[in-house]
Parts: C-alpha cells; structure tokens; sequence
C-alpha cells in the first residue's frame, strides 16, 4: 500500500499575536517541520525616502525619529553626523557627549524592549512587566531632556535642541540604579531556567560565514563570534575615549543573542555613567544675576532700547529653540549657516536677523554643498547607514538608509527551514524587526 | 433591518444599563499593533499606566474573541484589505479606537502608501490623535470609550 | 571611514569586478542603493527642468506636484544656486545616464571583527532595457536589495526574470522613487472590496512534494 503525504502550507500572517508589528510568514510544513519559509514585508511602508526628498534637511528629523522607533536617538545622531559630515562641522564636545548619552538611553530601551516582548512569547510575562517598567523610568529621562519620549526629534544639523536640565545626571544615576535592578531580576527569572532554555538554546543557529555573506551586524551577528561593533571599527562622537567591552557569542544561537543584549545594557549604562563624569562643564542656566524678565527685555526693545539688549539675557524657557547664547554655544556649532542664531542675536543685532531669516525663509533655508556622504552609526540591531546625497540645495538630494534588521530578515529562511514552528517564536524574537526601519 | 423604536419599560432599561456596565468593565481589546504607537499601547498597558484597572488587560489575539479593535500605528495600502478583513470577522458588538494620528488622518505620511484614515476603510468609534499619544491621554480616551460602550448599549438587541 | 570609489560599467564588467572584489575578501555587502539623477543633470538649455521633462512623458507633465510657493518650484528639483564653486559645478553636469547604481562592499574579519577597509563601486544605468547582473550568486542579501532597487526605481535585472516587489503591493503602478513620481499621487485600495481580485495568497502555492510507497 502506498501513501502520498503533501506538505501543508501555514501564512502566519501580517497580523500575528507577536508585538512585533507586520510581517507575513509563508510556511511549507510537513508536520510541525518546516520545510521552507517565505517572507514578505513592506506592511509598513511610509516613504521615508521620499518624504525626505520633499523636506528641508532639519525637518526630515521627525521622519528618521519614526525608523527604528524603539531606538529613536540613535536614527537622529546617525542622520545629523552624516550631513555634517557631508558639510564638514563638527559640533562642540558637550554636544558630541550628549548625542552619546541619548544614543545609549536609546539603546537600552531598544535592547529592554526587545529582550520584554521575546520572553512574553516565551510565557515570561513578569519578565515582560519587570522591563517595561525599567523601559518606563527612561522614557522620562528622555522627556525631560527632549521633551518627548518616543518621537524625540533631539538631534539638529550642527547640533542638538537643547542641553541637559541641572538634575539630570543625578536622576540619570537613580534610574541606572532601578534599571540595573530590574535587568538582575530578569537575569534571575530567566538565564537559568530550564523552560526559556530549552525554547531558546540550540535554535535559530546561524554560522559566522552565513551571516557575513547576508550582511548581518550587530548582536546578532557578535552572537556568533565576529567582534563587529561600528563603535570600535569606525569610532565617532566621543566613543574613541570611552571605556567599554564588546559581548560576543560563540555559537550563534537566540541564547546567545540574548545574552549578548542583556551584556549590551550593562555596557550602555556605564558608557552613560562615563558620559556624566567626562562630560565638559558647560552652564546648565544662567545666573540669576544676569537675567531679566522677559517683559523687561520686550520693554526694551519697544522703547527702543536696543543697544542695551546686547549687554543683558532674557530669561527665556530653556526648551525653546535659540535660548541663551551662551547655553547654546556648549551643544550646538556656530556655524552661522546651519544653526539658528540665539534670540539675544535675532532680536539684537541685524546681522543675527539675517541669519535667522536665511535659516528659517522657505527656499532659504540651511544650505548643505553639493556632494555624498554614507556615514554608519551603531543601532540597536546593527549598523545602521545613511547615504545622504546633496545638490547643494536647501533639501536633501536623496537619503537612503540602510536598515540593519532587513539582513536578518532576508536570512530568516536559513534560520528556520528544519527547524520546527515553536523555534520560530525565539527566532523571530532575537532577529528584533522593527517594521519601521525594515520597511521605512 | 428594522431599527424601529421600540418604548421602553423600566425593566429592558435597566437591563440595558447592567448589560453596558457589564460590557464597559470587560473589553477585550485586540491591538492590531503597527508602528511607534505600539510603543505606547505597551507603556499603557504594563504596569505604570495600567490597562488592567479598565478590565482591558488581557489581549485576545483573535477577532472573534475580541470586541475592541485598537488599530495602533500607520495603516498601509497593503495592510488595508487585513485590517478590513479582521473588522469583518469580529461579532457585534464591536468598536473601533484609532490610536494615533495616523489611523485618525494618516498623520504626517501624505504620501502615495499610507490610507489617509481608517474611517476611510472601517468605522471608528473613537479617536486618539497624538504622535504618539502620551498613556494619559490613551487611558482618557478610553475613559470615553466606557462612557460610550455604556450609552451605547441597546441591550440583547446590539 | 575611508572609502575607496570605483566606476565602472554596468553588465558583465560590474559583475565582474564585484566578483575581483569579492575573491579579494570583501565579504559583506553592506548596502545597494540608487540614484536618479534626472533632476539634477543639466540639459542643453542650461536648467534643470529641461531633463526633468525630458524624463516625464508628455502625458503625465501635469501630476507632477507643485507647490504653492512664490517660486513656483517642483519637489524633487533643486534649484540650481548661482555661484558655484567647481565641485559644485561638477556636480551639475549631465550625467550619462538616468540612474546610478552603487554597491557598497566592506571587508570585515570574521575573527576579529575589524573592518579592513570599504568600496564603493558605482554604474550608471540605462532606464529600460535591464543590462545589471545579479550579485546573488556572491552575497545573498543582494537578493532582497535588487528586488528593493526594482519596486522602487524600476530599474530591472537581467539574469532574474521574475523579480517581484519588496515593499510595495504587487497592485501598485509605478516606481515612486523616481525623480517624476508625485509623491501624493494616491493609488486606489486594493482587496476584497475591488472584486475582481482572488481573495486568497496568489503567491507561493505549495505543490505537493513526498510520495511515500
């Protein structure tokens, strides 16, 4: 007697029960075996190339924001250092070491994101909760440093928005203290246990030559023994002085990526915890001495009084744009054409006017020279590439970004043909999609 | 369907107001996640900004088990006959919450793959604009989503 | 990072200094991207709108988006300023053809992760007739990345015949990353509402494949 058996075809579809966002699975499967996988993204498609073609070079900052939008800063940094590469500033120190600041802030919550919404698949919800609510106490940093805590927009060509409020290093340190509490927790509750081992240990194998030759960075690919980290290969901002190890992997396996990120956090947080101490002095806010009233200095200017106006400050909101000359100075460039003069300037002086006016007018506007760059900065699943081309016009010419999750997502069928379904879950888990890089 | 007016007594009222009550404090959301929002729709409902005090805790990750259908982030052209497809496969009653800015208008993504709104597509029943919106104004407007769900409620008849 | 820019013709020389490059070490292919000059490239008359509408077909000159500005420019198109020093000034010259492809290639060591340097090697790319060859046989990823080029450009490869969309739905007419794409154009929803199309995956349909006797 002969029997025929035909393998069964299972869509996990666009919209599946992993917080992951939008991806759809083709699946060949004889039994529980998968035999063969087919991918298909671009469910969230949102033309960020485009839009940033039609956009002047500042305001394509909140259409990066929404690319990896787990990891919003390190998208900011990685598209302001690639103009300012392309323009040839360099901002100033406090600045630079901000930039890093907010781009480890970012990566933990990447990596504590990640690591929460794996093992809540897994069956780990205290895990779940324990992360999110370290995840939740840097939200708040990042609103009080930026304003906003997921779309932040922080970053600006030749500078950032705005320096750090003058208790900020001491609530930095607080909340390192309760992350790194909570990270312990979740060590406890899941590096040794027997369930979450055995789901996670020994699948999603990828060899090293495998995923050089997909183009994969990042954890997962230190996870399988290649030391890459764009931060030591290619050092920019302030990470040449800064003192931190690189975790790697050996055999390539979602256990590995997980450890690897768990590693990543500790290490992120002592590059803040360096930041803070090496960070140049730079005045938080001005002394009570030499400011006045914002009315007084509004008086002033109607009276007619401006030859006064240089001489004194106004006592402005530290958020708005152009606060404090001297405030601005220590995080932004000077570079007269990118960055906005201080309000002292605009309202002080004709020369500042016309430079506010030549930033701000339509078809004005900051003016980048015509040419290319590709700068790489390190994301949270890898390195994350922009290639910026100019025409020496006041928008972008073409910006392409190169997404570091759509290299595992292209070597998804090697992970998984063989494996069996429940391996897809931690899989998919470690490869951290973020539909919004992937798909831009 | 005849949706005639029927008067009622005191009774069906009351049995209407426990059957709104019931259903306000017991929504089972299906959060068809997307994009950034999704960020906040996890904010809101682990522990900090708890969903659970709403009864909204535990997802169910089927339409047909669900009766909230939270559309979280930018709704694509190519996910659009998806998401029309599980609005059509959850049972009555049901309503919609547009969480984000861009399921309200489609947000700042005036382009040629994002649908400009999902009340272009399916009717929504409540609407939370924001880029993405802070947990307080989410849990608020879920605060008039239970006003709505306990006004709306015509009883056994919905 | 230094990067090291070849040029070279688009076919089987591309190919095959891809391949030098890649028996040279360069094992990851980082990133393959386009670009459409049409915009930028001077025609003879001096200005840039000449190639943009050279690029536009005749019925279609009026999608384009314009925008309620004094200058009445077009997105997309640069206006051209009027001192230019002459890198800049090379910049505007017309290109040769309308699109650019660049492969970026770097040499990483697999076991101590230093990057060993990077190439950029660049083509210019007829619209058309499809003359690139595939880059799959040495870097899988470059599977995906042309498939990207192709939805997003239009730009077609010649030893992969069936290359299908990556991030656009099968249904979607048109190249949008094209310098004469609109970026508002609106294409109409697909799905069971247009009935006309089957309401199951058309795709990748499975045929059996184990006998047992």
């Amino acid at each position: 007697m002969s029997r025929e058996t035909r393998s069964y075809m299972l869509n996990m579809g666009p919209q599946h029960p992993a917080m992951h966002g939008v991806i759809r699975l083709v699946l060949e499967l004889e039994g529980e075996r998968i035999l063969s996988t087919d991918v298909e993204i671009g469910f969230l498609h949102r033309a960020f190339e485009k839009h940033a073609e039609t956009e002047t070079w500042n305001n394509v900052m909140p259409w990066t924001d929404r690319l990896n939008y787990v990891s919003p800063l390190i998208n900011n940094s990685g598209y302001c250092l690639a103009v300012e590469k392309l323009a040839g500033i360099t901002i100033p120190e406090r600045g630079q070491y901000l930039r890093v600041i907010t781009s480890e802030m970012s990566r933990i919550t990447d990596h504590l994101t990640c690591i929460g919404a794996s093992a809540m698949e897994l069956g780990a919800m205290t895990v779940f909760l324990y992360l999110i609510k370290a995840r939740e106490y840097m939200y708040q940093l990042i609103d009080n440093l930026t304003g906003a805590r997921i779309t932040t927009s922080y970053t600006r060509i030749g500078g950032v928005k705005g320096d750090m409020p003058a208790d900020f290093p001491q609530k930095m340190r607080e909340v390192l203290k309760l992350i790194r509490e909570a990270v312990a927790d979740s060590d406890k509750l899941l590096t040794k246990n027997r369930i979450f081992m055995d789901r996670v240990d020994g699948t999603g194998v990828i060899s090293r030559e495998d995923a050089l030759a997909y183009g994969i960075t990042g954890p997962f690919l230190r996870s399988t023994g290649v030391p890459y980290d764009v931060r030591r290969a290619h050092p920019y901002l302030v990470y040449d002085r800064l003192d931190f190890e690189v975790p790697v992997g050996s055999k390539g396996d979602n256990f590995d990526r997980y450890l690897c990120r768990m590693a990543e956090i500790e290490q992120s947080m002592r590059i803040i915890e360096q930041c803070l101490k090496q960070i140049p002095e730079g005045k938080h806010s001005l002394e009570v001495s030499e400011m006045k009233d914002a009315f007084t200095f509004q008086d002033m200017g109607k009276h007619g009084d401006t030859a006064l106006l240089k001489f004194y400050k106004a006592k402005v909101d530290q958020t708005l744009a152009g606060g404090q000359r001297g405030d601005r100075r220590n995080v932004s460039s000077t570079n007269p054409s990118v960055v906005m003069p201080s309000k002292e300037d605009t309202y002080g002086s004709i020369e500042g006017l016309m430079n506010h006016f030549e930033i701000v007018m339509w078809s004005w506007g900051i003016k980048i020279p015509a040419g290319e760059s590709y700068f790489a900065v390190e994301g949270g699943n890898g390195e994350l590439g922009f290639h910026i081309v100019s025409a020496g016009d006041d928008r972008p010419y073409r910006v392409r970004c190169r997404p570091p999750c759509l290299n595992p997502m292209a070597a998804l069928p090697k992970l998984l043909n063989g494996s069996w379904i429940a391996d897809i879950i931690p899989t998919f888990g470690s490869v951290n999609m973020i539909a919004g890089e992937l798909d831009r | 369907m005849a949706e005639e007016y029927q008067p009622m007594g005191t009774l069906t009222t009351q049995l209407n107001a426990a059957l709104g009550w019931a259903r306000k404090y017991s929504m089972f959301p299906y959060p068809f996640v997307t994009a950034c929002c999704g960020m906040e729709f996890m904010s809101t409902s682990a522990s900090h900004y708890d969903l659970d005090r709403f009864g909204a805790a535990f997802p169910r990750f089927s339409p047909r088990q669900a009766d909230v259908l939270m559309v979280v982030g930018t709704i694509s052209h190519k996910i659009a006959p998806v998401l029309r497809r599980i609005y059509d496969q959850m049972a009555s009653p049901k309503w919609v919450v547009a969480f984000g800015v861009c399921t309200c208008t489609g947000g700042f993504y005036n382009d040629y793959s994002t649908v400009q709104g999902i009340d272009t597509i399916i009717p929504v029943d409540l609407y939370i604009p924001g880029c993405p919106p802070r947990p307080e104004m989410v849990l608020q407007g879920l605060m008039l989503l239970q006003e709505k769900i306990q006004k709306d409620s015509k009883g056994l008849r919905r | 990072m230094i990067t090291e820019v070849r040029r070279t013709e688009p076919g089987e020389a591309l190919l095959a200094e891809l391949k030098g490059l890649k028996e040279q070490g360069y094992n990851v292919l980082i990133d393959l991207t386009a670009i459409d000059w049409s915009a930028v490239s001077r025609g003879p008359k001096g200005d840039s709108s000449d190639n943009l509408k050279r690029a536009v077909p005749a019925e279609r000159l009026n999608d384009v988006h314009t925008i309620a500005s004094a200058e009445g420019e077009e997105y997309g198109t640069p206006k051209m300023p009027e001192r230019l020093s002459p890198e800049q000034a090379k910049f505007y010259e017309p290109r040769p053809e309308r699109f650019e492809v660049v492969y970026r290639l770097a040499k990483i060591d697999p076991a101590t992760g230093v990057d060993g340097g990077r190439v950029e090697v660049r083509a210019y790319v007829p619209e058309g007739e499809a003359v690139l060859r595939t880059a799959a046989g040495l870097w899988p990823i470059a599977d995906w990345l042309e498939r990207e080029i192709w939805d997003m450009f239009g730009v077609k490869f010649a030893d992969r015949p069936d290359i299908k969309r990556l991030l656009l739905y099968e249904q979607f007419e048109g190249h949008p990353l094209r310098k004469d794409y609109p970026i508002t154009k609106r294409q109409p929803l697909i799905g069971p509402a247009n009935a006309d199309l089957p309401d199951r995956p058309t795709f990748n349909l499975i045929k059996p494949t184990v006998k047992f006797e």
